[in-house]
C-alpha cells in the first residue's frame, strides 16, 4: 500500500468566504492512473478529542458530532455508516492513520469554520484517514445560541466532506459590505458557506446531500429505482466547464445540483427521482469557483442563467440520454 | 323498477327525474355494439410547485416558480359495449393519446426567462363504464340521448417506453347515438354515430401534486351493433 505522505486535500467550511477545495457531489482523485472517486471502502472509524471550547463540553462536542454522523447514516438509500473509536488526545491534523475530530485554534484562518482534510491510498483512491478541525477561534454552541455557530450543522458539513463529497453550489449569496458574502438560502447541507451564527438550519439534509451520498455509497436497489440525467452545455458552440446545473423536480419540490467538470462540458447528476424534471443552468457566482474548481481551472462565468426548454423526464434505473444545453453569454 | 333507478342514479349525476321514465322504446337494436372515433380531451392545470431554498431563519427563498399543465390532445376512443338491461349498457373503453407535458417556470430569482418546457407523452386509458338510455319524447325513433359514466386505469408512458406514472381516471357525461342503417333480422343490426360529451378526471398520473384534475372530452364515434 502507498499511502500519499502529505494531504491530498483540504475541504473547509468559511464563515464568510470559501476556502480552495475541490468539485462538485463528489471527488474524483488520481489513482493507478486513472480517477477514482474518494470514497471508504470499509466502515470508517473515528476518535474525538476531549477538548473544550466555551459554551461547548466534552461532552456537548461528542453528542453533536454524534448527532451529525447519525444523520447521514439514516439516509435510506445509502449504505454509509461509521464508528466511534473512541477519545483522543492526538491533534485532528495528524497523519497518523486515525481519523480525528476536535477544535484547534486558528486565528489565522479568519474566516475558515472548520476544515477536514484526507490521506489517500494512491494506488485505489481509496479513503484511509480523515480528520476534521473545528476552528475555536469562533464561538460554538450546541444548542443553536445565538451569536454563535451551530457545532452539528458545521459537523454535518464537515462530515459531508470525510464521506467524501465535494461543495454544492444550491444556494444564493451577497457580497459583504467588508468582504466575503453572505447567505441569503441555500438548499444543501454542502454549500460551502455557513449560515449565519445562531441558525440551525443546517442540521438537516437536503435532496442533493442525500443524492451525493448516495451516488458514493448506493445501496442495492437504488440502481434500478432512481436515474439520471446527463448531458453537455457549451457556449457558441465550445463547451463549458464549471457551470452549474440544477435538476428540479416539480413533484417535490427538490433540487439537485451537478456541474459539468471536464473539458468536453459534460455534466451527470445522478440518484434523481424517476419522473419529468426542469432543468435550469446557472454560472458559478455564488461562491468562489475555487470552493468547487482547482483555482488553475478555466471556470466559464460569463453566461446568463436558464432553463432548459423542455421537460426532461429521468427512467427509473436509467439516464435521460444526453441533454444539449446552449448557454449565451452576459 | 327500483333497481334500475339505482344504476341510474349511480351511472351520473344528472337530473334524470324517476317520475319522468316512460315506457319509451330504445331505439338501438341488438346487444353488442363496437365503436371507435376520435376523442379531444382539454387542457388539464396539474399544479404548481415553487423551487424553494431554505434561509438562515427557516423560511423559504424562492428560486422559481413552476405550473404544470397537461395540453389538450386528440386521440382516439374504442368501446366495446353488450346491453345489460333494457335501457342500460356495460362498456369497456380503451383510449390513446399524445398530450405534452407542459412545465412552465416563472419568476426566477436570477431573472432567467421563463419557459414553457414540454415533453410529448403517451397516455392510455381502460375504463369500465355504464349507459343509460335516457328516455326523451321529443328524441326521433333512430336518436338514443344517454348519460354515461365509468372509472379506470390511466397510464402515462414517455416517448421511451418509460413509464411515468399510472392513475385513476373517471369519466361522467352525456351524448346521443344516432342510428344511421337499422336491421332487425340480420346479424349486424345497426350502424350509427354516437357524440358524447364528458367530464374525465384523471387522478394521479403526471400530476406532480398527486391530485385529481378535470378536463372535459368531446368524442365522436361509428358503431355497429350486433
Amino acid at each position: 500500500m502507498i499511502r500519499s505522505t502529505s494531504i491530498a486535500l483540504v475541504c473547509a467550511l468559511s464563515a464568510w468566504q470559501a476556502q480552495p477545495a475541490f468539485a462538485y457531489i463528489k471527488f474524483g482523485v488520481p489513482a493507478g492512473g486513472r480517477t477514482v472517486t474518494l470514497k471508504w471502502s470499509q466502515t470508517p472509524r473515528y476518535f474525538v478529542t476531549t477538548d473544550t471550547v466555551p459554551g461547548v463540553s466534552a461532552a456537548d462536542f461528542q453528542g453533536a458530532v454524534a448527532r451529525a454522523f447519525a444523520t447521514w447514516e439514516a439516509v435510506p438509500t445509502s449504505t454509509i455508516a461509521y464508528q466511534l473509536a473512541g477519545t483522543t488526545s492526538a491533534r485532528p491534523t495528524e497523519d497518523d492513520g486515525s481519523s480525528v475530530l476536535g477544535f484547534l485554534d486558528r486565528p489565522d484562518l479568519d474566516r475558515v469554520l472548520a476544515a477536514t482534510d484526507f490521506v489517500i491510498d494512491v494506488t485505489t483512491g481509496a479513503l484511509i484517514e480523515s480528520d476534521i478541525f473545528f476552528n475555536s477561534a469562533f464561538q460554538w454552541s450546541t444548542a443553536g445560541e445565538a451569536s454563535r455557530f451551530d457545532l452539528q450543522s458545521i459537523a454535518l458539513h464537515e462530515i459531508g466532506h470525510f464521506s467524501g463529497l465535494g461543495h454544492s453550489a444550491l444556494g444564493e449569496t451577497e457580497l459583504r459590505e467588508g468582504g466575503g458574502r453572505r447567505v441569503i438560502a441555500a438548499q444543501a447541507v454542502m454549500f460551502p458557506i455557513a449560515y449565519a451564527a445562531g441558525s440551525t438550519e443546517g442540521r438537516t439534509l437536503k435532496a442533493d446531500d442525500i443524492a451525493g451520498i448516495t451516488d458514493i455509497y448506493p445501496t442495492s436497489d437504488v440502481n434500478a429505482t432512481l436515474g439520471s440525467i446527463s448531458g453537455r452545455v457549451t457556449k457558441d458552440g465550445q463547451p463549458v466547464l464549471g457551470a452549474h446545473v440544477v435538476a428540479f423536480d416539480p413533484s417535490d419540490g427538490s433540487m439537485v445540483g451537478g456541474f459539468t467538470l471536464n473539458n468536453q462540458g459534460s455534466f451527470s447528476i445522478g440518484s434523481l427521482s424517476p419522473g419529468p424534471h426542469i432543468v435550469r443552468v446557472e454560472p458559478l457566482d455564488d461562491a468562489d469557483t475555487d470552493s468547487f474548481f482547482s483555482a488553475t481551472a478555466r471556470v466559464e462565468l460569463n453566461f446568463r442563467v436558464m432553463f432548459v426548454d423542455r421537460v426532461i423526464v429521468v427512467p427509473r434505473g436509467g439516464d435521460s440520454g444526453s441533454v444539449a444545453i446552449a448557454v449565451i453569454g452576459k | 323498477m327500483t333497481r334500475r333507478r339505482a344504476v341510474a342514479a349511480l351511472a351520473v349525476a344528472l337530473a334524470v327525474r324517476a317520475s319522468a321514465v316512460r315506457a319509451q322504446p330504445v331505439i338501438v337494436p341488438g346487444r353488442l355494439e363496437i365503436g371507435i372515433g376520435p376523442q379531444w380531451t382539454g387542457h388539464a392545470a396539474l399544479g404548481s410547485r415553487n423551487a424553494n431554498e431554505t434561509t438562515g431563519a427557516g423560511s423559504p427563498f424562492t428560486l422559481f416558480s413552476s405550473s404544470t399543465d397537461l395540453a389538450s390532445a386528440t386521440g382516439l376512443e374504442a368501446r366495446i359495449g353488450v346491453r345489460v338491461l333494457r335501457r342500460l349498457e356495460a362498456e369497456v373503453v380503451g383510449s390513446y393519446a399524445t398530450p405534452s407535458l407542459v412545465i412552465q417556470t416563472s419568476a426566477d430569482s436570477e431573472s432567467a426567462p421563463g419557459v414553457a418546457a414540454k415533453e410529448r407523452l403517451r397516455q392510455f386509458t381502460i375504463h369500465g363504464a355504464a349507459v343509460w338510455y335516457v328516455p326523451a319524447r321529443r328524441a326521433g325513433a333512430r336518436t338514443a340521448p344517454f348519460v354515461t359514466a365509468g372509472v379506470g386505469y390511466l397510464r402515462h408512458v414517455h416517448e421511451k417506453d418509460v413509464l411515468l406514472a399510472g392513475g385513476t381516471v373517471y369519466e361522467a357525461g352525456a351524448g346521443i347515438k344516432q342510428l344511421l342503417v337499422s336491421r332487425d333480422r340480420r346479424r349486424l343490426k345497426g350502424v350509427g354515430v354516437r357524440a358524447d360529451v364528458r367530464a374525465v378526471a384523471r387522478a394521479k398520473g403526471v400530476a406532480p401534486d398527486g391530485g385529481t384534475h378535470v378536463s372535459p372530452a368531446v368524442t365522436a364515434s361509428l358503431f355497429v351493433r350486433f
